[in-house]
């Protein structure tokens, strides 16, 4: 009776396990309606206007991406929004590598030409998930982080 | 004994009841946590639409409108159709013969192209055609050597360009592209100079640079768009009176070295010759809008 029980026992833990964690695998981020959101919830400065793939790809030196929402301004600041999806989290985590990369070129470009850009570049929010990427250059981070994880529940 | 014997089944059968009761209670808290974490699942992946790559070309008008966020800074001028009242728009009298020939001529002749004829084309200048770039979609589509602050001088000297696996200026990276045709528009950032006639001698250097590199290929000089009347107002140095004055001398420019003036700013301005206020969200940098305008008019008139 007693092994009976122990057997019992293991199978509702490693239940409990596979229950929890199968949580975290599933997320999926409708990647256009996260974009939405932050534009109709932040308060930009500037116009910001969808780009193309091949617009995206060349401007973040990314090819790989399922697909995307980037929106860029008319060049009066630095700000925009990027979202990529990959198809899975290595690809991801490679184009992290070089959405941190365009972001410290951006302040090269900006720190002379316009400082007061300066601190949104700093405080830019460069987010991977899984299979997806996230960056947002605006004054207001801390919301846009807030919208975010909305999304990553 | 009989009573022993009795007793002894009779918590046996109890506690087979009791082990069955447990064994049947843990099995539906095993389901039913399956069940609650299958539901969890089950709701964030309801959110998921399948959005299918839609072609951006035939959707991209209304992708725009629906997306696009502006901020309105200060009044909004209404828009004009009407002729503006630009000084570049006439011919003027001009001492040499031959640029005056070649401007008369160059109003004749514009052809109206479309987006095809700017795929071997170079576009050169700064943050406002870094803008006019992106707004138009062409930053994959053609060849754009930008960079803010771009000056007649930092066009020989700094190393904004990363091509082939390095950083070069600008005039070394044209010398490493092929093109046909080359469209530059400078001047804005360096307003602030006190000496025009050495922003003119800076400027003729990059169109002898440019002819040697590629004799051939056809130039093209942007009039200088002017800011709008506030901008003018209040920044240091960004006065439209100046950007009157410079574009007036590139026009001087471009007939005495035979290559094609264009007088963009014809496209964008108001009748009071300054660039409207929902023009730009900085007064200076172009929106969307009207860059279509700018893109618009390099189409009118091309050779």
């Amino acid at each position: 009776m007693k092994k009976i029980w122990i057997v019992i026992l293991i199978i509702v833990v490693i239940g409990v396990i596979v229950v929890f964690t199968n949580d975290n695998k599933g997320i999926t981020i409708d990647i256009n309606e996260l974009s939405k959101d932050i534009i109709e919830n932040i308060e930009f400065e500037d116009e910001l206007n969808k780009t193309d793939n091949e617009t995206a790809s060349k401007l973040y030196d990314i090819n790989n991406f399922t697909s995307q929402s980037v929106y860029m301004s008319s060049g009066a600041t630095s700000e925009e929004i990027a979202i990529f999806e990959f198809e899975d989290k290595e690809a991801c985590k490679v184009a992290l590598e070089k959405a941190n990369k365009r972001i410290e070129e951006q302040k090269q470009n900006f720190k002379d030409y316009m400082p007061k850009e300066m601190k949104k570049l700093e405080n830019a929010m460069i987010k991977n998930k899984n299979q997806y990427l996230i960056v947002c250059i605006t004054n207001h981070p801390e919301e846009v982080g807030k919208i975010l994880s909305k999304y990553l529940r | 004994m009989e009573e022993n014997v009795a007793n002894y089944y009779s918590q046996k059968r109890k506690k087979k009841k009791i082990n069955k009761i447990k064994i049947t209670l843990t099995i539906l808290i095993i389901l039913g946590m399956i069940v609650l974490g299958k539901q969890q699942i089950l709701k964030s992946n309801s959110s998921y639409i399948d959005n299918s790559i839609k072609d951006i070309k035939e959707t991209k008008d209304n992708i725009n409108n629906e997306q696009t966020i502006s901020v309105v800074i200060g009044k909004q001028n209404e828009e004009t159709t009407e002729t503006n009242q630009a000084n570049n728009s006439t011919i003027t009298s001009n001492t040499n013969n031959k640029s005056n020939v070649n401007n008369i001529e160059q109003k004749e002749k514009w052809k109206t192209v479309g987006n095809d004829y700017f795929k071997d084309a170079v576009f050169i200048g700064d943050s406002r055609t870094e803008g006019f770039i992106l707004n138009n979609g062409l930053t994959a589509k053609i060849t754009s050597y930008t960079h803010k602050g771009l000056t007649v001088d930092t066009i020989f000297t700094d190393k904004v360009i990363h091509k082939n696996g390095k950083k070069l200026t600008i005039i070394e990276a044209l010398k490493e592209t092929n093109f046909a045709k080359v469209y530059i528009m400078l001047g804005i950032n360096e307003t602030g100079w006190v000496y025009s006639d050495l922003f003119i001698s800076k400027y003729v250097k990059i169109i002898d640079e440019i002819k040697k590199i590629n004799p051939k290929c056809t130039i093209y000089i942007e009039s200088i768009i002017p800011v709008t009347e506030q901008v003018s107002n209040e920044h240091r140095y960004l006065k439209n009176s100046k950007i009157k004055k410079y574009n007036s001398l590139i026009k001087k420019m471009a007939g005495e070295k035979n290559v094609y003036y264009l007088n963009v700013q014809e496209a964008v301005i108001n009748l009071n010759g300054n660039l409207p206020e929902d023009a730009a969200i900085d007064g200076i940098h172009l929106n969307k809008k009207y860059c279509e305008k700018w893109f618009q008019y390099l189409k009118n008139h091309t050779r």
